[in-house]
């Protein structure tokens, strides 16, 4: 059964996202997971299944090496439960094959989960160390996260001739955006200048231009439209949901057509997620957009990707307004990555979550006005795989 | 009675760094340099003018060589992009006079072989107090049609190395230090320093040695005399100005103490050589190869031809960034390259070194970041070739 406009998100829970120290991995997806169940007005033991999205178990001590951890979390057994990861995106992905057992008919109600501890290490031994010390002896020896985006960040400055102020623009923007929002990690508004004088992480990404890494977690729970007619409270539809793939992990970074201007792996999840939802042309017909902003450059290579300005326009529109709050077409009105921080399984639930409460209308101070469709956006590795979601109102 | 062989050509390898002035200059190499990098480079530029000469013996001196069981012999083999199966390798060392060692066996190896013999001389030496007493390569291709003249001639018992170790110039240490050499110095070069095995022949080719009747020469270690006769053009080719550098070898953080990078005894006898000779894939239906080499074309899909393609070592800068978050060596400038045959390549610019998008830059063959204790491990690295330097 073709999924468009078949499964419905009925409910979302989403834990604050910060440095948790005083949290352990199951207790945020415990309270993800029964915060969404609660939302949909549906008893945990009433879920059939849990998909867990969680991308790097190994910073949390292996757990969440399997979704047994959200047996373990929420008393699940002897219920199906599946780990899923797909670099940043695992989150999505976590959402995406839940929505599939529901399209498929084996399900009517289930949960889509995804969490990381990311703190309990500090990033030098877990992230930094994962990237310098368990990455290929020799190929691709001294990339890292911000060093990979910001060849990209590079690129494009070199190509349409931006300066680092257009990469600082998203993330004062988001900043801003987050000051609305009580659960992200930072909620401190930036300026240009702050941006601009932090301290430099790869040229020409500074710490800012950076997000943190971060706890937490978040949980939708996914039903049939059947269901969610005879039972949902509030549900928005899902119509469309793609994810696109590129090159693989080293190759990403060598492939000849890789432009360095975008992500091609982002362009083929839009393109199929576009066709379920019948959507041709995305500025005008999407009311607000979360995409993956791990990185200012992040952001804007993103949202030409996703065919809403066409190519090397994207920060013109960013710093015209475009996309802020109140602005044409609001991106990342949540704070985004650079605020709410990337706890890599959670931040593609939280997406769906968030854009699900847009539709819903309780956003808070951050409602986006008359929000009936949106789009979510998991970008992973570096490049290599990407999600999108498209939501709209039932 | 001298040992004689044909020369067909010969090559020099200098680092990029100078410390000092005047004759106390010396050559410096870069942290992620060593004999057998230098001994690559020098090799390389003379392969390059002699592509398709089938080489069936390399011969390495050197009193700096990093590994000591003969794997330095092999690495040179497989980054110089010869067949392991079809080369001999031999290793000297012990003493400066492993120079002309390596040069005796190679003439009496080409003189009974059929096939060129290439003799890499290379030395990073230090001094017992760690520091730096010189750097630099020379590599000698003996071939049957080579129309120059090597002479190799003993000096005689009065100027033994045994003699030389008894005005011994005191303990050098090979770097990283594996192993300790009681060696003697060798004779210094004015302006490049105490270039151990290499020394002798980066003399003679650098104008530190003799040029008259008897052709270019120069001694070795007080025990061999090496002389190179021929027609005055083909001497005068072999003649080399040492290019003026300033400036100290940039000094890096080290590894973190607990610094483990991921290591596969499997992986690198698996992966190792076609990572060494820097090899990708070619797909049929493609027009230029892909590094690195994967089942499947990226394009044409599994069902698609690949062979095994050697990637261009020279290019153009498409994209870069300077990384201060990598914590070995860093700050590091990373770049992906556009190589001359289409393929790409990213990875490190060397250190000390920067690069602008569309900087002609070369690929060079370095070492890479390993455990403190662990053999070295050697791989590609980006340096620039165009006239402006961006040194920083």
């Amino acid at each position: 059964m073709p999924i468009s406009n078949q499964v419905a998100v009925v409910g979302t829970g989403v834990t604050r996202f910060g440095e948790l120290y005083d949290r352990s991995y199951l207790s945020l997806v415990h309270e993800a997971a029964t915060a969404a169940a609660d939302d949909a007005g549906v008893e945990v033991g009433a879920l059939e299944a849990a998909w867990l999205g969680t991308a790097e178990p190994q910073l949390g001590a292996l757990v969440g090496d399997s979704a047994a951890a959200v047996t373990e979390a929420l008393g699940f057994a002897p219920r199906p439960v599946t780990r899923v990861a797909n670099f940043c995106a695992t989150g999505m992905e976590a959402v995406r094959a839940a929505a599939l057992a529901v399209a498929a008919g084996e399900y009517e109600v289930v949960l889509a989960v995804g969490a990381e501890k990311m703190r309990d290490l500090a990033p030098r031994e877990s992230l930094v160390a994962k990237t310098v010390e368990q990455s290929h002896p020799v190929i691709a020896k001294g990339r890292t996260a911000p060093g990979q985006f910001a060849l990209v960040a590079s690129r494009y400055l070199h190509t349409y001739g931006y300066g680092r102020d257009a990469l600082a623009a998203v993330a004062v923007k988001n900043h801003q955006h987050a000051t609305h929002n009580p659960k992200a990690h930072y909620r401190t508004p930036l300026t240009v200048e702050q941006v601009l004088s932090a301290p430099m992480a790869a040229e020409p990404l500074g710490l800012l231009d950076c997000t943190p890494t971060t706890d937490g977690a978040a949980a939708v729970v996914i039903a049939s439209r059947r269901w969610a007619e005879r039972n949902a409270r509030q549900w928005v539809l899902i119509q469309g949901i793609g994810i696109g793939s590129y090159a693989g992990y080293y190759p990403a970074l060598f492939r000849r057509d890789n432009d360095f201007l975008g992500f091609a792996a982002t362009r083929a999840a839009a393109a199929a997620a576009y066709r379920q939802a019948g959507i041709t042309d995305p500025r005008a017909q999407l009311d607000l957009v979360e995409c993956h902003d791990c990185f200012t450059i992040t952001e804007i290579v993103n949202t030409e990707d996703l065919g809403l300005f066409a190519a090397g326009t994207a920060a013109a529109e960013l710093l015209a307004g475009t996309t802020t709050l109140g602005g044409e077409l609001p991106v990342n009105v949540s704070g985004g990555l650079q605020s709410c921080g990337h706890p890599v399984g959670a931040t593609g639930v939280r997406m769906v979550a968030e854009v699900t409460d847009q539709i819903l209308g309780r956003a808070g101070s951050r409602q986006v006005h008359r929000a009936r469709r949106g789009l979510a956006h998991n970008l992973g590795g570096p490049g290599a795989v990407a999600a999108v979601t498209i939501l709209g109102a039932a | 009675m001298p040992l004689c062989t044909p020369l067909l050509d010969a090559e020099i390898a200098l680092p990029h760094w100078r410390i000092g002035a005047g004759p106390r200059q010396i050559a410096a190499a870069d942290p992620d340099e060593d004999a057998v990098t230098l001994a690559w480079a020098a090799g390389r530029t003379l392969l390059d003018r002699h592509t398709g000469r089938s080489v069936t013996a390399l011969l390495f001196g050197s009193t700096s060589a990093p590994l000591t069981d003969g794997a330095n012999a092999a690495t040179l083999v497989s980054a110089l992009r010869l067949d392991p199966r079809a080369v001999l390798t031999q290793e000297f060392s012990g003493g400066t006079s492993a120079g002309g060692a390596a040069l005796a066996a190679g003439a009496a190896l080409a003189s009974t072989r059929p096939g060129a013999v290439l003799v890499l001389l290379a030395d990073s030496r230090t001094s017992a107090a760690g520091g730096p007493l010189g750097s630099g390569a020379a590599a000698v291709l003996l071939d049957s049609t080579g129309d120059l003249t090597l002479r190799i001639t003993p000096l005689g018992p009065a100027s033994s190395p045994a003699i030389a170790y008894a005005r011994a110039a005191g303990l050098v240490t090979a770097n990283p230090p594996f192993t300790r050499w009681a060696a003697p110095a060798s004779a210094r070069i004015a302006g490049l320093g105490d270039l151990g095995a290499a020394g002798a022949w980066i003399s003679l080719m650098t104008g530190g040695g003799q040029a008259d009747e008897n052709g270019l020469t120069a001694d070795v270690d007080q025990s061999w005399r090496v002389a190179v006769t021929g027609p005055d053009h083909a001497l005068g080719a072999l003649r080399r100005a040492v290019p003026a550098r300033r400036g100290a070898p940039p000094r890096l953080s080290g590894p973190p103490p607990t610094f483990r990078p991921y290591y596969s005894a499997p992986q690198h006898w698996r992966d190792g050589d076609e990572e060494l000779a820097l090899v990708g894939m070619r797909c049929a239906e493609c027009d230029a190869p892909e590094f690195p080499a994967a089942p499947s074309c990226p394009v044409h899909g599994p069902a698609a031809a690949l062979t095994p393609a050697r990637l261009a070592l020279s290019g153009t800068v498409f994209t870069r960034t300077r990384d201060h978050v990598f914590p070995v060596g860093g700050p590091l400038t990373m770049a992906v390259v556009d190589l001359a045959d289409g393929a790409r390549f990213y990875g490190q610019v060397v250190p000390g070194r920067d690069v602008a998008i569309g900087d002609p830059v070369a690929l060079v063959l370095r070492r890479m970041p390993t455990a403190a204790d662990a053999a070295p491990r050697y791989f590609y690295k980006i340096t620039p070739t165009g006239g402006t330097d961006a040194d920083q």
